[in-house]
């Protein structure tokens, strides 16, 4: 009976049921193994806006559909309270602060205040360092508005990729440098995401006959 | 322990308790109505765990108490039985709890 008064328990219970099905996962992987793929798009030429937008947008298409088609036909439609509405607020006025901070970090590191190590040695470690640091606090902030801990996970290895591409340029160079960690990051997580998708499917079968009441 | 007692220790609310909601299954579907602003028929039933008829049932208990609002419609042809709580259905739950749990707490360890 406790347990039944817990309401924010419900609540959260409900709410985090619906990252059961991976989708999140799934579209995270393909962003950041987009990433990795960019490097070879960029190193054969092909136009920037292409690289940029397409696979995201694939990313974002996957998701979007596989809510429509997969997520709600087998586990249902909910719609949380004006608490959860907020959080989408917050996450809109993060994007409109972080976006200009990346810009001008771009910014400074083309402009090599913040000189990548490829070009200065391993001694230099700053502009990297400080976008592994931004990437892994901003994807630290999300997961907690969002209510959803791996997020931080994602970003954790979004850093390690940043970090490990300067590192390989030294050795491997471009493109291998970016393709081979973004590539193994965004395959973690899309694993994994693959694999919460067919518990999801197995948990959640989907029924032939229409599913209302009365 | 006679009436007398029970008044005595706080537990009069439970006289008072509305039978329509102190079911478990229908304590439970409307916990997850009053947490969410609505879900559709599917949702609730993965939730709860009830099977369709069953839940069907509850929720025609509960529409006819106007505790929960029904509403089917189609998204993209496709029917959706959405529900949600009432303003009454709200306020029910929630003297529900505040009786329950001024009973529960008045009850000897």
């Amino acid at each position: 009976m406790t347990k039944l008064f817990n309401l924010s328990e419900i609540e959260k219970k409900a709410y985090r049921s619906t990252f059961q099905d991976g989708l999140w996962d799934i579209v995270w992987g393909v962003i950041i193994i987009g990433m990795g793929i960019n490097t070879v798009l960029k190193n054969m030429g092909v136009p920037k806006p292409l690289y940029y937008l397409v696979i995201p947008l694939i990313a974002v298409l996957i998701g979007y559909f596989g809510k429509q088609r997969i997520t709600i036909p087998r586990m249902g439609f909910v719609r949380f309270g004006p608490k959860r509405e907020q959080t989408k607020r917050k996450i809109w006025i993060l994007a409109s602060i972080i976006t200009p901070i990346q810009i001008i970090l771009i910014i400074l590191i083309k402009m090599q205040i913040f000189q990548s190590t490829f070009e200065t040695g391993l001694s230099n470690y700053v502009g990297p360092l400080f976008l592994v640091m931004f990437t892994i606090i901003i994807f630290a902030i999300i997961a907690h508005i969002i209510d959803f801990p791996r997020f931080f996970l994602f970003g954790i290895l979004m850093g390690l990729s940043i970090i490990t591409a300067e590192i390989l340029y030294l050795h491997v160079g471009s493109p291998l440098d970016g393709l081979i960690p973004f590539s193994i990051a965004g395959t973690i997580i899309l694993v994994n995401g693959l694999v919460l998708m067919v518990r999801f499917l197995k948990k959640y079968p989907r029924t032939n006959e229409e599913v209302g009441h009365g | 322990m006679d009436k007398s007692e029970i008044d005595s220790e706080g537990l009069q609310p439970l006289s008072d308790i509305d039978r329509i909601i102190h079911e478990p299954a229908r304590l439970l579907i409307l916990a997850y109505l009053f947490v969410v602003e609505s879900a559709d028929f599917l949702f609730l039933m993965n939730q709860t765990g009830l099977t369709r008829g069953n839940l069907s049932s509850h929720l025609s208990k509960l529409e006819d108490a106007e505790y929960i609002h029904i509403k089917k419609e189609f998204v993209k042809k496709i029917p959706r039985t959405l529900l949600s709580l009432t303003k009454s259905g709200r306020k029910a739950f929630q003297t529900y709890r505040q009786s329950m749990k001024q009973v529960l707490d008045h009850l000897p360890d």
